[in-house]
């Protein structure tokens, strides 16, 4: 009985040893993909950028480069992958990539083709960040080689989004997000922009033209790579890519990034820059912004018309008050949260008027609020909202209260 | 010629000369019930022999003299002469002879005291090899009595407290002494014992094998001329270390106080914690040459019967010759020797000992072992310490929590990094991976090589930390930090990350309160490491399985190891955390006490509002 058992047992231990899972692989065998670019070929089809770790000893001393970047033509990403080991002697593998970026010639050529292999790939995950680059992908992966503040672009590109819940202009976007923008009969996938800086000392001058009140709308309404500004990183991240099935249609800028999650929930605080609403010319009121409770979204249907009704709540502190009048109190106060409650839900309904009218592309998933008329999903499908989004009717009505006013209660005033 | 011979030829002029008393020399018998008779024969003719004796003494001694002139004489003569076959042969019969004589079996515990003072020598004689064996001393003198009665004393040197000796038996029986002989006979021990010895445990005993014992132990016999009993005396006092502190089982908050090697010390350590009329101490005697004592403890009224008479059939079944210390008897009682948990609890501490006590749990002592042994034991006992119940809960839990991070942290830590760096790499952030590539670049071996190389390194340092003299003790701690971490490191041998997992998977096992239970997880996470290496994380979740199936099977005295959670039993609020003192109501259901309760509901009787005994 127990020889029987043990034999068993040693038998059951030697097939587990013969099968095996043999795919123990060393670190110091791996090459590591950072973050992969994918650009239009010129002798194959794909021309594959990788940006691959060397691991550093930590007690080095002398900084040595920490990734080395290479391109590979070839006709498909994973063909690509596996042709650079012909010149590179580590196993390249895809199971710590952080980022996805595709070039803006391939996203406005359709981007499903590329999805495909990314979603199915064993070794790459769904919250893989996607990104488009304004040019090109291995321009953009090249420049962005010399870091600053971090070692390795996985770093920085996670600390990156982060951020993005501190000042609502950069998008979170992940593989999975624009699959599922693809998708779905109810919503249009989006991305986020990305750009290499631009040398822009001559715009400069022919830009001061604007008025400051447009100067303080406009703060932050920039594509990446437009940014008045010297020094940092050689990238930027702001704003977003629209598009329509799966086809680049346009971009949306920083301003209208952060609009756009406020929209979808995602916002959680900014800084917002008002012009005075009694001098927009000469002063300026600064309030931080942040998320009051979850946007409250209906869509209604009555046969004829299709109407979005939105409503955001938004809660305020206020950072400066240029003038000096005591916006903190009273009747002044209330003017202040109307005004700034009326530009919001202006701003909100021309962004959603610029993807009706200009992309005809329903980012924002108002879509999936319609689902709930129907009975079964092919109903849903056959109703085709995307068809339907340009047409609609948009009311945006926003709460905003003023709750707290900084470290004065109220501003004392100037004597001459 | 040996002793026997000698013996055999005073037997024979016994015989020869006294014809007729032959019964009364003294007494070869084989069973009690002639030995009982020929003494009450022996009794009769008491008087007879008394006088005889007396006179006898001196020709006897002068007759056992010349015989031993002779024996050293004989052999030196035979040994330079050369010897025909025929003579050759014949001292070979006589060496056989001689051999099968001694062979013949002789067997003290079948032996009773004679009332011939000589023979009694000579039986002593020959039990203890007397001239040949130096530290059994034989002390003859006159018991000042009108007329001197003769007599010996008998003790081994180093057992005996020879104070006492001097003091309490020699100087009272010659010096102090100064009475007429009103009794005679078998009756003068009883005297002796009632009126002339001052030591507080004095015993008048018949049987050779009793005396023995008492002797074996430190006792002190005093045979007298004519008297078929053997007065003995309590005299143990041997050099012993005192009651230190623990060595093992150290804890902060708490009494430092520590078993030592003498059982009775410890018995009374115990005691002295539990005054309790109803702590019973059983003793045992194990190893049929050493013929230690063990000491079943127990409190009669609580403990459960069937396992009391479980731990008695155990040990008293047990035929060894040797039984040293109490880790030797552990290996003969426990219910699983070929596993690796230990299934009875070893401690040091005479408090611990007392709080399973109360519990309802037998404790077994060995002597001459500074550890007792609990049973049953569980594996939650095992791992909780006597400091989480003398601090308060709250603190007492957080030990609890560290030690449960520290279970695992000790089985697993090498296993887990082997299979993330060689199989799941994915599984940890990106900057910690490429640290540890960064770490591993310079390093030529495979990562389990290298796992293994500084698991047995750091085995190795804490073997020769054990085993190394105490002088040259402080070396070893030097020569492992320094050669192994930092030189390994820098010669490119292993990676300094490896450092840090090896270490702190040494220092959680060190936080293990149980040195066995340590021992078994720390042989533990070898086996782990392999299977990591060989399959992943696939292969630690099936190693984990095997491991707590292996456990859910093993019994301790009929308890199972996993008692109060797997089978699930009633318990109080102390299994991986503790509750308050004043929650624990019921004592533990697996080891089905005589008394179930402990205290009742509202314990702190000063509690205003008995809301179930909480303040609120």
């Amino acid at each position: 009985m127990i020889p029987k058992v043990k034999l068993l047992f040693i038998t059951v231990a030697l097939l587990l040893l013969i099968q095996g899972c043999w795919g123990a692989r060393e670190t110091d065998e791996m090459g590591y993909i950072l973050m992969m670019g994918i650009d239009k070929g010129k002798e194959n089809i794909i021309r594959a950028t990788f940006q691959i770790a060397v691991p550093q000893p930590a007690e080095g001393g002398e900084a040595k480069v920490a990734t080395e970047i290479i391109e590979v033509e070839a006709a498909s990403l994973f063909g690509a992958q596996q042709l650079a080991s012909a010149f590179i002697s580590k196993h390249l593998t895809l199971i710590h990539n952080k980022a996805v970026v595709v070039s803006e010639e391939i996203a406005r050529e359709g981007l499903s083709k590329y999805i495909n292999p990314l979603v199915r790939s064993r070794e790459l995950r769904r919250t893989t960040f996607l990104m488009v680059a304004k040019g090109k992908a291995g321009e953009f992966i090249e420049k962005n080689k010399g870091l600053i503040f971090e070692k390795y672009p996985s770093r920085q590109l996670d600390i990156f989004m982060a951020s993005a819940d501190l000042t609502g202009f950069i998008l979170k976007s992940d593989i999975h997000r624009f699959y599922q923008g693809l998708k779905s009969p109810g919503q249009q996938p989006t991305t986020a922009l990305v750009a290499v800086q631009k040398n822009k000392e001559e715009q400069n001058e022919e830009a001061s033209s604007r008025s400051n009140e447009e100067k303080t709308i406009e703060e932050i309404a920039y594509l990446p790579g437009e940014i008045p500004r010297k020094g940092g990183n050689k990238i930027d991240l702001i704003g977003q890519a629209v598009f329509k099935e799966d086809q680049l249609v346009g971009f949306l800028n920083g301003k209208e990034t952060r609009y756009y999650q406020m929209l979808t929930g995602e916002f959680k605080t900014s800084i917002f820059s008002f012009p005075e609403p009694k001098d927009p010319e000469e002063n300026l009121i600064v309030m931080e912004i942040r998320r009051g409770r979850y946007p409250e979204i209906r869509v209604k249907a009555n046969g004829i018309k299709t109407v979005i009704e939105v409503n955001l709540f938004l809660e305020g502190e206020t950072l400066s008050i240029q003038s000096g009048k005591n916006y903190e109190k009273g009747k002044l106060e209330k003017d202040l949260e109307q005004y700034i409650s009326a530009s919001i839900s202006q701003e909100v309904t021309q962004l959603i008027k610029k993807t009706q009218e200009e992309y005809a592309s329903d980012i924002f998933g108002f879509g999936e609020y319609t689902r709930a008329f129907f009975w079964t999903w092919q109903d849903w499908v056959d109703y085709a909202w995307l068809e339907k989004y340009p047409f609609c009717e948009v009311k945006v009505q926003t709460f905003f209260n003023i709750r707290r006013t900084g470290m004065m209660v109220k501003t004392a005033p100037t004597h001459f | 010629m040996s002793f026997f011979q000698q013996l055999r030829k005073k037997i024979t002029n016994l015989i020869v000369f006294d014809e007729g008393k032959e019964q009364e020399g003294f007494l070869l018998v084989s069973e009690k019930e002639n030995g009982d008779q020929e003494r009450q024969e022996g009794k009769k003719s008491k008087q007879k022999e008394k006088k005889k004796s007396n006179k006898q003494g001196k020709a006897d001694k002068n007759k056992q003299f010349r015989v031993k002139k002779e024996a050293f004489k004989k052999p030196v003569r035979v040994s330079k002469t050369p010897l025909s076959l025929a003579e050759q042969r014949e001292k070979n019969k006589e060496k056989n002879m001689e051999k099968s004589m001694k062979k013949e079996p002789f067997f003290p515990e079948k032996l009773f005291v004679s009332s011939s003072l000589e023979v009694n020598k000579g039986y002593l004689e020959k039990i203890y090899s007397l001239p040949k064996n130096k530290d059994i001393i034989l002390r003859e003198f006159y018991i000042a009595l009108h007329p001197p009665l003769k007599a010996f004393v008998l003790f081994i040197d180093g057992l005996a407290e020879k104070e006492i000796i001097n003091n309490s038996i020699l100087k009272p029986l010659m010096v102090l002494l100064d009475e007429e002989a009103k009794i005679e006979g078998s009756e003068i021990a009883e005297y002796i014992k009632e009126h002339l010895l001052p030591g507080h445990d004095v015993q008048v005993l018949e049987k050779y094998q009793q005396i023995l014992d008492w002797v074996n132990y430190g006792g002190t016999a005093i045979f007298i001329e004519g008297c078929a009993q053997c007065l003995v005396v309590e005299t143990k006092g041997w050099d012993k270390r005192a009651v230190g502190k623990p060595e093992v089982e150290q804890v902060i908050m708490g009494p430092h106080e520590a078993f030592n090697e003498t059982l009775r010390s410890n018995t009374g350590l115990i005691r002295k914690a539990l005054r309790n009329e109803n702590l019973i101490t059983e003793m045992v005697k194990v190893g049929s040459r050493n013929k230690i004592d063990v000491a079943i403890m127990y409190l009669e009224d609580l403990t459960n019967p069937q396992l009391i008479a479980e731990v008695k059939r155990r040990i008293t079944s047990i035929k060894t010759d040797y039984v040293g210390v109490s880790g030797v008897l552990e290996q003969f009682i426990e219910d699983e020797p070929f596993r690796l948990s230990p299934q009875i609890l070893t401690t040091e501490r005479p408090d611990r000992v007392v709080s399973f006590l109360v519990e309802g749990h037998v404790t077994v002592i060995v002597d001459g072992g500074p550890q007792a042994l609990i049973v049953p034991a569980t594996l939650f006992s095992l791992l909780h310490s006597s400091e989480d119940y003398y601090l308060r809960m709250p603190y007492g839990n957080f030990l609890r929590i560290l030690r449960v991070f520290a279970l695992f942290i000790a089985i697993l830590t090498p296993s887990i990094y082997v299979s993330i760096v060689t199989f799941h790499q994915e599984m940890i952030p990106t900057e910690l991976l490429l640290a540890i590539a960064a770490s591993r670049a310079t390093v030529p071996f495979p990562t389990i090589f290298e796992v293994f190389a500084m698991e047995f390194a750091f085995e190795l340092i804490r073997e020769a930390g054990v085993r190394v003299p105490g002088v040259i003790g402080n070396t070893i701690g030097i020569v492992g930090a320094l050669i192994l971490g930092q030189a390994a490191v820098q010669a490119g041998i292993v990676s300094p990350i490896l450092i840090i997992i090896i270490a702190i998977t040494g220092l959680a096992s060190f936080a293990i309160p149980n040195y066995s239970i340590s021992f078994a997880f720390r042989g533990r996470r070898f086996i782990f490491t392999i299977l990591a290496a060989f399959f992943g994380f696939f292969g630690i979740s099936g190693g984990l399985f095997l491991f707590l199936l292996s456990l859910v099977n093993m019994k301790s005295f009929g308890v199972p190891f996993l008692a109060p959670i797997s089978p699930k039993t009633k318990t109080g609020p102390d299994v991986v955390l503790r509750g308050p003192v004043w929650s624990m109501e019921e004592r533990v259901d697996y080891l089905d006490p005589l008394e179930r309760s402990r205290q009742p509901n509202i314990s702190r009787g000063w509690i205003k509002n008995r809301r179930g005994g909480r303040a609120k």
